[in-house]
């Protein structure tokens, strides 16, 4: 019956032979599809020996490299559950996380990729704390965390500019809530402070205000509050963009 | 042909909202009689909102015009009776002209090349080359 | 000894492990040394290494104080191989199977994969296939697995059959169940093969048809499907209870909701006192009324119709009840799924807004707006519990389809001759929406490349935006001159009501006449060279036809102004009115009453002859195009109309043929006339205003190569200088 492999031709060849022809493979560093399917024939005809282990990390790494992101993911979660306790596991969850956190889209886009990498991240830092993988990942945490409060702001942005100031109000006091330590904390002040005026809550607005300028003294976004309370403009007048530019960005 | 009225958010009828005596009622009563607020002041804990609009849609190509507009704000005591209610209305609103600046975000912003292709083949193509360790 | 002595745990030993390393056995059990020799413990111990799912059998033994662990781990697969398969290859089975290569073998997850490709076999209409996993074992505890697969012929559906039915033939049920009977002509078709699933969607499918034709009562007492003797085919019996025919009684509203009034929502009852009765137009009054009352700002509405039958004189008494609902509010609107589409690109679609009121029909309608951008596979819209009891979270769940579209046909027509046309098409650019196409026609007479964008939500609005740009060479044979014309114009349009739509269309055209024959007219010699075209146009559609396609039923009226002058050479205004009613007669006979006219009337010198009217070929059958209308007779060149009109009356119906082919035949009348060119006089100048009729017969076909349609026109009532043509066929792509 045929092998299933199509680029690498079914040859029983001793384990060490295979793995270094897999090595090569990979530090040519032209087709890490190869080498991962060179890796896998190793674990396959030698599920046994101690390569095999290695070999089944190393094929996840070939097909990260290959931004082959399911297949690593894949070969991952199978070393995971065979050999949680190899001294190579907290590099296993962090290449794992790194596949999730490289398929992060834009936040107008399904951020499911997002939530699996922040899931995987958190889990390095919890499980594998003294690691270096841990430093890493309590970076890429803020970073994810920032994004998953963009998609928030971006969906408050859009119910803000037709008028639905209640749908608002509640995407951005959620950011305010559950994402403090990102970089949209200002914006979503102000935000706030647009829409608590256009509905005439003027208390509401300066309370708004009165935090913003608290906690964010220089910041762009308190000018605006500021400017918008008092009427009047504290920065040097910029173009707010014609009619002409935001016709064109709703095309672009 | 009559235009289409839309209702926003919560709009309890004047009846009941007159129906909230200050002084009287605690919050349980509010929220049998109100349902839960809209939405909560960020700052300012013991202040309730119950925010909705009535909007009359003509010609789909027409955004709908607000005709009527009830904000309705409920302060409680730090014994959590109702203090003060008021009724905010279109009159209060003001125009706000909103900023078109955006805090950036980074994220992998699909390519051009990768959406036309990603139609015809499903495997993405990262735009970043890998650097091997 | 037995395990149950008590006394503690020396040491931990493992037997039997040889691709599982030691240390991840330990990691998973829940024992270690020093503990004691507990039976709770140790079974818990056994539990979860079975759990890993890598043993086909754990053992545990005590030997004095050591607790020994024998493991007999499953085999790994070495190669996956199948056998026997030929209607489906190996690649397709391979992704419908679990089992991978240096996987863990098990017999169930081997069994289980073998359900699955059975089931894929089933779904093929191959019932009678069998498959057989089987394993052969190698060295180091690997073995190689082999499917077997005996895929059986193909169970198809001989005859299907109806017991019980008085009221309608067993023809007209066949054509309404889903399931057909096989023919040996209709290669094309899926549903003659024998599926449990489909027969119980048939089920369905009859009792909606008989509720829908007032027997409130009826029943499918049960649905039978033998083997024939030679098993390879399938006999369909469904036994019916029909029961009595019922009709409307009285028909009322009762509403507790304090200011409705009743009146204002009666129009929105489709169901009246006295006709048949039927569950899909109770369903529609329902979902109306919920419109209506939602109209007038009511939020939270529960609409339940009450039924009372009264049995004597089979009448269905029904009264409509509009309650308060449930105070429920929409507490976040969250979409997921959508990889290349963008957010705001499904959320514009909502008619819900976060806050709002959970409103049922609304979310239905919204899930239905989305399904129709065409841009997702499936739409999934459910509610999940929110923060506090009065509060949902809708859950948005797409799935992305490819929208690129790359399209080629070929065809043939009379008026073009062979047609060659290729097209690319993204309907969801950039995931914004906005829909892109490229096409590219090379026939017989005439070759044209267009681009065309549209943004269907300009300056975030209800308003569809785009801009054309085109270039179109043709071979104007019945006026022997070639025509050039390249341009580009912007667009929008909009919705006025759900019936009529506006659109304004600014377009800058080039147009050079050339490759003037020289025998030609002297009037069309004079035309020859460059003029410019730079025209607004403004129009109007109305149309209440449900299926585009194929209508049966409605009226659509356009009517379109175009004021030519902004700039360019040509100041003229072009009025044009295209109507089309159709009458839907005795069983799938429709008719058509059709009427097109048009005026251009000239602001400064004459008209072009690129903008008169050419009237013939499909708009007058029985003439060829530009046949009626003004001619100059020496050179037979005909020279375009300013003004014309005609009339059709058409029946469309079916030739008996099984609806599957899709062949319908039609006989038709066109009638009108087409006339005045006053710039162009002379005595060989031929201008009559005189009516023209012609009368015919076709046929239309929806073939596996493309729709087909024939018409033999016969022109009854002519001038002696028009141009006739018979026969005019068009097969492939339509033009």
């Amino acid at each position: 019956c045929g092998s299933d492999d199509v680029a690498v031709p079914y040859v029983e060849r001793p384990v060490e032979e295979l793995y270094n022809d897999a090595i090569a493979t990979l530090a040519e560093g032209d087709d890490y599809t190869i080498a991962a399917q060179k890796f896998e024939e190793v674990e396959r005809q030698h599920p046994y020996s101690v390569w095999a282990t290695k070999a089944q990390l190393m094929a996840a790494y070939s097909y990260y490299l290959n931004n082959s992101y399911d297949e690593a993911i894949d070969a991952l979660d199978r070393f995971i559950a065979l050999h949680p306790g190899s001294p190579d596991i907290a590099y296993a969850h962090y290449l794992k996380a790194l596949s999730y956190y490289e398929q992060i889209s834009d936040v107008e886009r399904d951020q499911k990729m997002t939530r699996l990498a922040l899931e995987s991240l958190e889990e390095i830092v919890r499980r594998f704390p003294e690691t270096e993988y841990a430093r890493d990942a309590g970076l890429k945490i803020d970073l994810t965390r920032d994004h998953l409060a963009g998609k928030h702001m971006a969906i408050g942005r859009y119910y803000l500019r037709r008028n639905q100031y209640l749908a608002a109000i509640n995407r951005f006091r959620l950011v305010i809530k559950d994402y403090q330590t990102t970089t949209h904390v200002p914006e979503a002040l102000h935000r706030l402070v647009e829409a608590n005026l256009a509905l005439g809550l003027a208390s509401e607005a300066q309370s708004t205000a009165a935090v913003l300028g608290y906690n964010f003294p220089g910041n762009d976004w308190y000018l605006d509050s500021y400017a918008l309370l008092t009427g009047q403009d504290l920065r040097p007048e910029e173009d707010k963009g014609s009619w002409i530019s935001r016709t064109w960005k709703s095309i672009f | 042909c009559s235009n289409e009225i839309k209702v926003h958010g919560n709009m309890p009828d004047p009846e009941v909202l007159a129906e909230i005596h200050p002084g009287v009622d605690n919050r349980n009563d509010v929220l049998n009689k109100l349902g839960s607020p809209s939405t909560l002041s960020t700052f300012q804990d013991n202040i309730w909102y119950y925010i909705g609009s009535r909007a009359e849609q003509g010609p789909s190509v027409f955004p709908a015009e607000e005709i009527e507009r009830s904000v309705f704000a409920i302060s409680f005591t730090p014994a959590g009776i109702v203090q003060e209610t008021k009724l905010y209305t279109l009159e209060d609103a003001q125009e706000v002209e909103l900023i078109d600046r955006e805090t950036p975000t980074e994220g992998r912003e699909l390519t051009i090349l990768e959406q036309m292709l990603g139609n015809l083949w499903r495997q993405p193509i990262s735009s970043r080359s890998k650097n091997t360790k | 000894q037995s395990l149950l002595e008590g006394g503690t745990i020396e040491e931990i030993r493992i037997e039997g492990s040889l691709r599982i390393d030691p240390r991840t056995i330990r990691s998973y059990m829940t024992v270690d040394p020093g503990d004691p020799f507990d039976a709770i413990a140790l079974n818990e111990t056994l539990k979860r290494l079975f759990e890993t799912g890598f043993f086909a059998d754990v053992a545990l033994r005590r030997e004095a104080d050591s607790l020994v662990v024998v493991v007999e781990e499953h085999p790994t697969i070495n190669r996956i191989a199948f056998e026997g398969n030929d209607r489906i290859d190996d690649e397709t089975l391979q992704s419908e199977v679990e089992l991978q290569p240096s996987r863990v073998f098990t017999r169930s997850k081997a069994q289980s994969d073998s359900d699955r490709i059975r089931d894929l076999y089933r779904r093929q209409g191959r019932f009678a296939a069998t498959v057989e996993p089987n394993i052969i074992r190698l060295e180091q505890n690997r073995v190689d697995l082999v499917f077997e697969i005996d895929e059986g012929p193909k169970t198809t559906i001989s005859a299907i059959n109806f017991i019980g039915n008085k009221a309608f033939s067993d023809g007209s049920l066949r054509s309404e169940v889903l399931s057909d009977e096989y023919s040996f002509w209709n290669f094309l078709t899926t549903t003659d093969t024998y599926d449990p699933d489909r027969l119980q969607f048939d089920e369905q499918l009859l009792s909606d048809f008989y509720k829908d034709e007032g027997y409130a009562d009826f029943k499918v007492l049960s649905t039978s499907a033998e083997l024939t003797p030679e098993r390879d085919s399938f006999i369909i019996t469904f036994v019916l209870q029909e029961g009595e025919r019922y009709r409307y009684g009285s028909i009322d509203v009762a509403t507790t909701l304090r200011n409705l009034d009743v009146e204002a929502v009666q129009e929105a009852i489709l169901t009246e006192e006295g006709e048949w009765y039927s569950a899909k137009e109770v369903s529609d009054t329902v979902s109306n009324l919920s419109d209506q009352v939602g109209t007038l700002g009511f939020a939270f509405v529960d609409i339940t119709p009450r039924v009372e039958r009264d049995l004597e004189n089979k009448l269905i008494n029904l009264v409509y009840e509009i309650n308060e609902g449930p105070k429920v509010f929409v507490e976040r609107i969250d979409i997921s799924g959508n990889t290349r589409t963008l957010d705001r690109v499904i959320r514009r679609e909502f008619q819900v807004v976060e806050g709002d009121a959970f409103n049922a029909t609304k979310i239905r309608r919204s899930r239905d707006r989305i399904r129709n951008l065409g841009f997702f596979e499936t739409v999934e819209v459910d509610s999940q519990p929110g923060t506090t009891p009065d509060r949902t979270v809708i859950d948005v769940e797409v799935t992305e389809q490819s929208t690129g579209e790359f399209s080629f046909g070929a065809g043939f027509s009379t008026s073009l001759g062979p047609i060659g046309q290729v097209g690319v098409r993204e309907r969801n650019l950039l995931g914004k929406g906005q829909d892109l196409q490229i096409n590219l026609l090379i026939a017989g007479s005439r070759s044209q490349i267009d681009l065309s964008f549209t943004e269907p939500y300009f300056l975030d609005r209800n308003l569809a935006a785009g801009f054309d740009l085109f270039r179109v060479t043709t071979q104007q044979d019945e006026s022997s001159f070639d025509e050039e014309r390249t341009g580009g114009g912007v667009r929008a349009g909009y919705n006025l009501s759900n019936d009529l739509r506006q659109l304004w269309d600014y377009t800058l055209t080039v147009r050079k006449i050339t490759d003037v024959d020289s025998t030609a007219s002297t009037a069309i010699k004079a035309e020859e060279g460059e003029t410019v075209k730079s025209s607004l146009e403004h129009s109007l559609r109305y149309s209440t036809i449900s299926n585009r396609l194929s209508p049966t039923d409605g009226v659509n009226v356009t009517f379109a102004t175009e004021l030519a002058g902004l700039g360019g050479t040509e100041y003229f205004v072009k009025n044009r009115v295209d109507a089309n009613y159709y009458i839907p007669a005795a069983e799938d006979v429709v008719i058509r009453l059709g009427a097109q006219a048009g005026n251009i009337t000239s602001l400064h010198d004459d008209t072009s002859v690129s903008d008169r009217f050419f009237v013939g070929g499909a708009t007058f059958r029985g003439f060829a195009i530009g046949g009626v209308g003004p001619r100059d007779t020496n050179t037979d060149d005909s020279l375009g109309a300013e003004n014309f009109a005609v009339g059709t009356i058409e029946a469309t119906f079916p030739l008996g043929l099984p609806e599957s082919i899709g062949i319908k035949g039609r006989l038709f009348t066109d009638f009108g006339t087409a006339f005045d060119t006053p710039s162009i006089t002379g005595a060989n100048i031929a201008d009559e205003s005189s009516l023209r009729a012609s009368v015919g017969f076709g046929f239309s076909w929806s073939s596996p190569l493309g729709p087909l349609a024939i018409d033999f026109g016969f022109p009854v009532v002519k001038e002696d200088f028009d141009d006739t043509s018979i026969l005019y066929f068009s097969l492939g792509t339509q033009f």
